[in-house]
This record gives structure tokens, sequence and C-alpha cells, in this order.
């Protein structure tokens, strides 16, 4: 676990409630048009229309992680509360944030069959796949 | 007996100098003589061709050292040196293991050399490249293209492989830069991106990448067994163009299949505006990098949708960020037959662009694969070689192909003088890079990688920086053409500086994805 999930993970305000509900981890897209500028400028940019946003999520109980942002992907992390997720995220997406849950899914696009992990030596091929 | 002669001779005459022979004898101007023999054997001096004289076989005796056979074969060679030697000019080069002698001669002069006597057979000794990381450098005529353009290996070009890592302990592999956005480390490197990479940048003898002398990046944005969140992949673009790249390879993607289909990620982009698309889109704009992205691997899966009566759940088959406009989307063909990967997906994209852009070798292809590990973990000393290679399939594999062609072309335009922006080697590729195939656009985009016909690049006076320096110069301008890919990475240039296209708000589709696209 890294340390900042599991900062997340301990943060009293966003453990699960009584009815066991989790608090979800999500990317939040800003749909701004970015002016032209360097790459600092432009963060400069997003972190400013980030903070009305951030300001939403921590007011329902949530929190943005402002140090994943990406420039490039106009995207944050950030953890919002179980309760009332529903409307929080109806919000969000009428200030034109994009709300995706974070998944880990199989990314790579070919080579998966041969065993993608690198094989021990010792083992047989077959069982370096069943790693 | 003149016909005596002449046949005898004519066996005397190996099969490749023979065809040679027969080119140069078919052109008129010593121009072009000088041009075939030198691209054709190699000769660095006008029309002198490499031969190699043979003066028979002669074994080494049972228990005969070294130091005895090379004297009794100089000494058998000597004679007929000198008397070459003497009588031409030429410098001659004793070979002493094949009992034969080396030299440079012209067309005329190796007329003369067939008479002689102890020669029994002259050959031509072609410069050879061992560019044969795999069969699919023959499919995108590598060698033709080197042989024209010399000195081409992708040097000064910065590629970042953003993937599941790269084993920087690979013997082939140098990479001068590594960064994780992922749970692991760079210590643990992923087989899918460690073969990547080597399609790029393998400095093997035998299994050399496309541009072995890149400067390569290893941005893991998944876990070795290829999983991650596309976070991850959106933080990894930052990271290579903090770390300066010019060129993204990216062969990872989230497809738009439903998720209770097998291997369905449910990812929603309706206008290629997904954080995975937009960050694409961001660093092809802003950042001047050119993004080749693997199309995905889709096609069996959609069929067997469609098949089973569930085709309105297909939207498209090209993965995100394979779906965004300004990205160079790459599909898989086979080898040699060139014919359409069964499971290279398919266009076109869910906002009605055709899709893959180009397609290039992706089945069957060799490169690296990670060092086997010992249980401590490290890597075991002196790996037999068979390990250290793999064979792998996917549009994943004919991505770095693509990627590796695209830095060489950097690298051949940044020599020219000229300054470049991802439009220019994109226009490139796909006006001079490629051959047409008998394929439905949808399927093979503009056609297969070829650089056959990929010329010099005459110098730009009005583009050129002056210093050789891989900067690209100011983007082209109409951001509004949103069809091929060339079009679509077109930036609007304004005095203001480019612009990427403008991101449309986010609603109720956005609603849709996250409520109804992901599992409780």
């Amino acid at each position: 676990m890294s340390e900042r999930t599991r900062e997340i993970a301990d943060a009293p305000a966003l453990r699960s409630d009584d009815d066991a509900r989790c608090p979800q981890h999500v990317s939040l897209q800003l749909g701004i048009d970015l002016a032209p500028g360097s790459r600092a400028a432009r963060g400069t940019q997003l972190r400013q229309a980030l903070a009305p946003v951030a300001a939403l999520v921590a007011q329902r109980g949530g929190r943005v992680l402002e140090e994943t942002l990406s420039v490039s992907g106009q995207l944050v992390e950030a953890v919002l509360a179980a309760d009332g997720y529903d409307e929080t995220v109806r919000l969000l997406c009428e200030r034109g944030v994009r709300v995706d849950l974070l998944r880990s899914v199989q990314a790579v696009q070919g080579g998966l069959a041969d065993g993608s992990c690198p094989p021990i030596d010792g083992l047989t091929r077959e069982a370096n796949d069943q790693r | 007996m003149p016909n005596d002669e002449n046949n005898r001779e004519s066996k005397k005459i190996g099969q490749l100098l023979g065809q040679l022979l027969g080119t140069l004898d078919a052109q008129s101007t010593p121009a072009l003589r000088v041009a075939v023999a030198s691209q054709r054997a190699g000769s660095a001096d006008g029309e002198r061709l490499p031969v190699v004289l043979k003066l028979g076989t002669r074994a080494p005796e049972p228990d005969e050292p070294w130091g005895a056979y090379k004297a009794r074969i100089d000494a058998h060679l000597g004679p007929t040196r000198e008397r070459i030697a003497g009588m031409m000019g030429l410098e001659v080069t004793p070979l002493v293991a094949a009992n034969a002698l080396a030299v440079e001669a012209d067309p005329d002069q190796i007329q003369r050399l067939l008479e002689e006597q102890p020669i029994e057979k002259i050959e031509l000794d072609p410069l050879v490249r061992l560019t044969a990381m795999d069969d699919a450098v023959i499919d995108v005529s590598l060698a033709a293209y080197q042989a024209r353009q010399p000195g081409l290996t992708g040097r000064g070009v910065r590629v970042a492989v953003i993937d599941s890592g790269v084993d920087a302990e690979h013997p082939a592999l140098e990479v001068a830069e590594a960064v994780s956005t992922c749970d692991e480390p760079n210590t643990l490197p992923g087989s899918h991106g460690t073969h990547c990479a080597g399609s790029i940048a393998s400095r093997d003898a035998h299994f050399p990448g496309i541009a072995p002398e890149v400067t390569l990046i290893d941005v893991k944005v998944l876990n070795a067994d290829g999983s991650g969140r596309h976070t991850y992949i959106v933080r990894g673009i930052d990271e290579a163009l903090e770390r300066g790249a010019h060129i993204l390879s990216i062969s990872v993607g989230f497809n738009q299949l439903p998720r209770w289909s097998q291997g369905g990620h449910g990812w929603y982009c309706d206008d290629g505006d997904c954080p995975l698309c937009v960050a694409i889109d961001n660093a092809v704009a802003f950042d001047n990098v050119l993004a080749v992205v693997a199309a995905g691997n889709e096609h069996r899966r959609a069929e067997t949708l469609r098949n089973f009566g569930e085709a309105a759940t297909v939207t498209t088959e090209i993965t995100c960020p394979g779906h965004a406009r300004r990205a160079l989307t790459v599909g898989a063909l086979t080898k040699r037959t060139f014919l359409p990967a069964d499971f290279s997906s398919r266009g076109p994209t869910r906002y009605g662009v055709i899709k893959p852009d180009l397609v290039a070798p992706g089945v069957n292809i060799t490169s690296t694969v990670p060092v086997p590990r010992g249980v401590d973990g490290r890597p075991i000393q002196h790996p037999p070689r068979a390990r250290l290679f793999d064979r792998k399939s996917g549009t994943s594999m004919a991505t770095p192909i693509v990627a590796g062609a695209a830095a060489l072309v950097v690298q051949q335009m940044r020599d020219a003088g000229r300054a470049w922006t991802p439009a220019d080697v994109i226009d490139a590729l796909q006006t001079r890079g490629l051959a047409p195939i008998v394929a439905l656009p949808n399927v093979v985009g503009q056609g297969r990688l070829d650089l056959r016909t990929l010329d010099a690049f005459p110098p730009d006076a009005d583009e050129t920086n002056g210093d050789g320096t891989l900067d690209g110069g100011a983007p082209d301008d109409d951001a509004s053409n949103g069809g091929g890919p060339t079009g679509a990475r077109a930036v609007d240039c304004t005095d203001d500086g480019p612009r990427a296209p403008a991101l449309k708000p986010h609603g109720d589709a956005l609603a849709d994805a996250a409520f109804g696209g992901d599992e409780p």
C-alpha cells in the first residue's frame, strides 16, 4: 500500500460509514479550455480552475489530492465520501467535471499470453506463467 | 574454344557478383554505375567493388596447429597476392581461414582476375547490415531506407516507452532515464514494456531495434502484469514530457467494450475527450511531441459481441488513448503476407474519424524480454540468449516499430537542418512512408509502414533552426480540421501560439459513465 493510499484509507472522514459503504477513489477531469503557454502556466490555470471544485468536494466530505494533478490530462485524483456520493458526482458534472472511478484493468495491447513478469530462474515456463 | 573460355570464366563468377555485373553492364552513365555499385555492394570507392578471390579449399591437417596452417596458406596465397598487387596496383588482403584474397577492383580488373589460374571463384563481398531485429524489418524496408540514408540510428531522439516498465538490466537495452507512476518501482519491469522497448532500441547484434541509438526513457505506468489505472497513464505522459521526450510510444489503452464482456474495460470516450485522449491531444498540441499509440486488440472480442446480437454495445473498437484525434494510431498486420491481424481493432472512432492511421507488423514479433531473475529477485548472470528474446503479437508490437521509424525520420529531418513538428513527421510517414494495401481504411488506415520510398528531406531555409536542434517549430495551423491524422494534428497557430482544440464540457454523458459504466 503506497503512502498516499494509506493516508486516504486512514482519513477519519473517509472511512466506511455505518452501512459499510466505502468512499470512492476517483479521477476528476477539468473540462476547460487551456490557454497556450508553458506547462507551468497551464498548471497554474488548472489549479485556479480546480479551487472551486476542491471546495465543493471538501464541502461534501471528500478531498481532492492536488499533488496528483496532471497538466496534460487536466486530471486530478480525489476521494469522494460515500455519503451523498451520487449527488456529489451530479454537482461535479454540472460544473463540467468528468468523474471516473479508479479501477485497475489489464491495459496492455498484446503479448500477455507469454507471461508478463520477469521469469524466475529454475521454475518451468508453465510455473512462471502461473505466477 | 572462346565459348569454353567464357563458360569457364562465367563459372568462376559468383552469383551475387554476376547479378551486379549484369546490372552495371546495363547502365550507361558513370554516375549510375557509381550509385549502383555503392548501394548494392557498400563499396566506399565509386565503381570499385569489394570481392573475394577464392583459391580453392585447403582444410587444416589433423592436429595441425594454427600457426603451421597459417604459414602453409600464406605460402599458397603469397605468389598470387604479389602478382595481383604488382599487376593491377591493388591492395590485396589475405583471408587465411578461407584460403582467399580480398580486393576492391573495378569491373575491368575483375575480368582480368578471371584469367588468373589459381583463382577458382570470385564473389562479391557486400556490406551486410545486421539490421535483423526480426523479419518485420524486411516488411518495412528498413535496409533499403538505411542504405539511402546512412547513419540513421535514432541518435539524439528521446523516445519514451509508456508501458509496464523496461528491464534496464537487459544487455541489449540502455535505459537513459526511468520513472514510475504506478504502484511498482522500475526495478520490477514488465515483459510487455521490455518487448516494446526492444523493438525500438535494442542494441543486440542479431536483434537490433529499428532505431537502436535513441535515448530511451522508461515510463512505467502499469504493473509488471500489465494492470493499471488511467491516472497512472496520464501522469506517465506528464513525466515523459517533463523529461523532454520527442516521441511517446504508447502500447497500452482502455477499451470501450462493456465490462460484462470478456476483457471489456467499460471505458467511455464519446468525442475523444476522455482523460487519456485529452492528455495525448494536449501533449501533441502544446508540447510538440509525437504520440504513437496502439489501436487496440479488440476486433475478435467485438465480433463475438456482434455475433451474439450485442452489436449495439460496441461503440468503437479503438482503445483510448489511440482514440485521440492527435494520436498516430497504429494497427497490426501479419508479416510477409500483409494481412490485417484478426485481433487488430478496426475503426472508425466513436466521433466518426477513420482510425487506425496506419498499420505495421504486429504478429510474432521477436524482441527483448526481461532477464530471468533468481529466487533473490536479482537478474541471473549470463542467461542463455534464448531467454533474452521472445515473440509476441499485438498492436502493442506494431506501435514501437512505427515509433522507431518515426525516430529515424526525426533524425533525418534534424540532419537535413529542418525544424520539425509532429505533423511534419506524420505527414512524411503518411505521404512517403506507406505502401498501399488492399483493405478497408478503417482496418489498415492509409497503408502499411514501408520506408522504401521515404527519401531525403531537402533543407528548408525558412524553417531551419540553424543549430540542428530537435526543437519543433511552430505547429501548423487549422485546428478545425478533424479528419485524418495529419489534419487532426494540425494546431491553431496564432500570434498567441498553439491552442488545443476546445474541450467540450462534460455533461450527461459523463454522468452515464460515472453511474452506468462502472460496476457497483
